[in-house]
């Protein structure tokens, strides 16, 4: 076999045992790798209806058959279990040194399930697997663990670990790598913890071979040119923050737990300021030739914290909770990378329970006597702390906005702003209609990057203000091209810098593999995919009701900027949600009927487990 | 009844930078007296002349439009290509990358 090894390896972390199972040429070729593979080991391993905090919630991580390649922005993996915040699908990808090292494991994938009975540091040197004790490393930081991880172990070890909010299961806790790089959203770092794994150190020699790696060697070279043209010019001059400034002058900037859509402090928080006054400089991933990353220092009195940079970051601990202090943003961005915390959804937590305070539903006794206002740095910085230790009321905005809404009551759920759980990114969706279709629908929650609808509101293809029926085509295409591109595995900044996307990634899969393939067969496992998914979570309890957006983006209008008195009404949404399920052929209540599974050779997997489907109460 | 095209006027714009195109240029704003029928390739080639340090990094060497990369917002809701309607005195043209995401 070329391009795979063509087996998963299977971690039981209760007896300390592990084996390994084959991949067969079918399962490969349909769900590519990365998230899709990642999808087809959840669906096939994950209990129906277990806790997501159980032990029998399986933590996997999945190469691609182009990890090894070193093509440009490769080097990625899928981190994929069910969410403890949604208690659906979660998937989360990251990247560099450690991609290329698992793979050299001789597996394709690793699925961790069970659970430790002591602080555990998974050592995996090829089919070596040790299971040693990591009791010296609880409560560290991730930078902190990595580098004792590679005293222990050797610096050519690549290490994944959580850090203290992991350990106490704060639900939007993250996994980092390679220096600070997160598999951030949906909380793969509660699950982590939940088996008492605190890291994960990989070592290999196997490198698979490749069917065709003459021609693969000119597309390496070819495509790390084309990399480096104008296709790819934002992210290495400013980064992703350059959306702050352009997102506020489109009314598009969530701020202030999206009462507002422009932040009147932007200027100093602006990916041009940043740039300007507080960078040091750009850093790649492995085998990448954009070097995306932005570190920035602080340039105040403060503490020196110095820390990469994006925009999803300096939105959530920015405008989002009205701080316009850039040394509190990179501070406080670092320091969720240090805890091992979504920023997204920390900053969505932080600005409901901000809201709840200004409003009066938190009173200063829920508080503990503090001051929760919007704009107030100092504060943001202590409740990140009390939330990664689950100090106070940290200890209930661990649980993230859905399940503090529900704790606290007094009608906080009005503005608690998650879809299935997951706390909103940065993209604002009644001034970004595409958008909000796909925000709506995704099988993740509130996520942006499993579907990059927002491609098509920045363009003149469509009108982003106002809704029509054709959303649905949009946002299922970009879903699909999406779950491609995260499967295979590229990194989506590159995507302009293809002329052809299916037609040359086809040709470049064929030759990693071997086995011819069209553009066809990659679209088509690109909705095998995205369906799949869906059947994951109609499997845990999603229905129609699920695919939704919080009450404020659909009773409220924004109010300022130039999209002011703009809003997102019920039957708007509705509509464009019906359109989604008829381009994607399934039923008016979002299921996939038969014809679908068929279509897409899933009736063997689905039926498989269909007998568990009501074993047990969903439990999220 | 003769039918007359409307002769082109002559109208103040704004042109708001953001991004690169702004660190270039160093400054956020500009303001340019342009035909009101222009294309956007006129606008990109007043831009040009005017920061020439913004030609091969916003504008297309040869002064005849924008790079891919980067795209026209005209007043903040309308994104706009060649076809584009008559400018009026006043408009906003926000001028940064075609690049979405993140």
């Amino acid at each position: 076999m070329y391009g795979y090894h063509g087996r998963v390896m299977l971690v039981d972390l209760g007896s300390r045992t592990v084996r390994w199972e084959s991949l067969g040429e079918d399962v490969l070729r349909h769900f590519i790798g990365g998230s899709g593979l990642g999808a087809y080991l959840l669906y096939r391993y994950c209990a129906p209806n277990c806790d997501p905090l159980s032990p029998e919630n399986p933590l996997i991580f999945a190469t691609s058959p182009l990890v090894g390649s070193r093509l440009t922005t490769s080097s990625k993996f899928a981190v994929v279990a069910k969410s403890p915040l949604t208690g659906m699908i979660g998937d989360s990808l990251s990247s560099s040194f450690i991609a290329t090292e698992l793979k050299k494991t001789g597996s394709d994938a690793i699925v961790i399930t069970g659970r430790s009975s002591s602080p555990t540091l998974l050592a995996i040197t090829d089919d070596a697997v040790e299971f040693r004790d990591a009791s010296s490393l609880v409560g560290m930081g991730t930078s902190e663990t990595e580098r004792a991880v590679k005293a222990q172990l050797g610096a050519m070890y690549r290490v994944a670990s959580i850090g203290p909010a992991g350990e106490n299961l704060v639900r939007f806790a993250g996994i980092a790598n390679d220096g600070g790089r997160q598999a951030g959203r949906t909380g793969p770092g509660a699950v982590m913890g939940s088996k008492n794994l605190k890291a994960i150190a990989v070592r290999g020699h196997s490198a698979v071979s490749f069917a065709e790696p003459e021609a693969l060697n000119d597309i390496r070279t070819d495509l790390s040119r084309r990399s480096l043209g104008d296709a790819t010019e934002k992210y290495r001059t400013l980064g992703t923050m350059a959306n702050v400034s352009v997102f506020n002058r489109l009314g598009a900037l969530p701020t202030r737990n999206f009462q507002q859509s422009t932040f009147e402090g932007v200027e100093t928080v602006s990916g041009e300021t940043f740039q300007k006054s507080h960078h040091v400089k750009n850093a790649h991933c492995a085998s990448c030739t954009i070097g995306c990353e932005h570190i920035l220092t602080t340039t105040d009195n403060g503490a020196k914290t110095t820390g990469r940079m994006e925009y999803q970051s300096s939105f959530a601990m920015g405008p989002l909770v009205g701080v316009n202090d850039p040394n509190t943003v990179i501070r406080a961005s670092a320091l969720c990378d240090e805890m091992g915390m979504d920023t997204i959804s920390a900053g969505g937590t932080i600005a409901w329970a901000m809201e709840c305070f200004e409003n009066g539903t938190l009173t200063p006794k829920d508080t503990g006597g503090a001051d929760l206002r919007f704009g107030d740095g100092d504060a943001l910085l202590e409740l990140l702390e009390m939330i990664a230790d689950r100090n106070g009321l940290g200890d209930v905005l661990a649980e993230g906005s859905r399940r503090a809404a529900e704790t606290l009551g007094r009608g906080s759920d009005e503005w608690a702003m998650h879809v299935k759980g997951l706390e909103m990114p940065g993209y604002e969706p009644r001034s970004l209609k595409t958008m909000a279709l796909a925000l709506s629908v995704s099988t993740r929650g509130a996520c942006h990057n499993r579907s990059s609808a927002y491609e098509a509101d920045f363009s003149n293809r469509v009108d982003r203000l106002s809704v029509d029926e054709e959303r649905g085509r949009i946002a299922m295409e970009g879903e699909d091209y999406s779950a491609v591109m995260d499967s295979l595995t590229w990194c989506k900044f590159l995507r302009k810098a293809f002329d052809d996307f299916y037609g040359e990634s086809s040709i470049i899969y064929e030759h990693l593999t071997g086995w011819p393939t069209t553009p066809d067969d990659l679209k088509l496992a690109g909705e095998r995919i995205n369906n799949l998914k869906k059947l994951f979570n109609i499997r845990e309890g999603w229905t129609r009701e699920d695919d939704t957006l919080p009450p404020r983006v659909l009773n409220e209008e924004l109010q300022t900027g130039i999209v002011k008195g703009i809003g997102l009404t019920r039957p708007d949404l509705d509509m464009m949600i019906d359109g989604y399920y008829q381009a994607r052929g399934w039923t008016e209540e979002g299921l996939v009927p038969e014809g679908k599974l068929e279509e897409l050779q899933l009736v063997d997997l689905v039926s498989q487990h269909r007998a568990n489907r009501n074993a047990a109460p969903a439990l999220r | 009844m003769t039918y007359a095209r409307k002769a082109p006027t002559l109208v103040t714009v704004s042109v708001e930078l953001f991004g690169n195109a702004r660190l270039l240029a160093g400054r956020s704003l500009l303001r340019l007296n342009v035909a009101d029928d222009c294309a956007l390739k006129d606008i990109a080639e007043a831009i040009g002349r005017l920061h020439p340090n913004l030609v091969g990094t916003v504008v297309r060497e040869d002064l005849t439009g924008f790079l891919d990369s980067y795209i026209v917002n005209l007043n903040g809701v309308e994104f706009i290509d060649d076809q584009h309607q008559r400018l009026i005195e006043g408009d906003s043209l926000l001028v940064f990358s075609s690049l979405a995401g993140g």
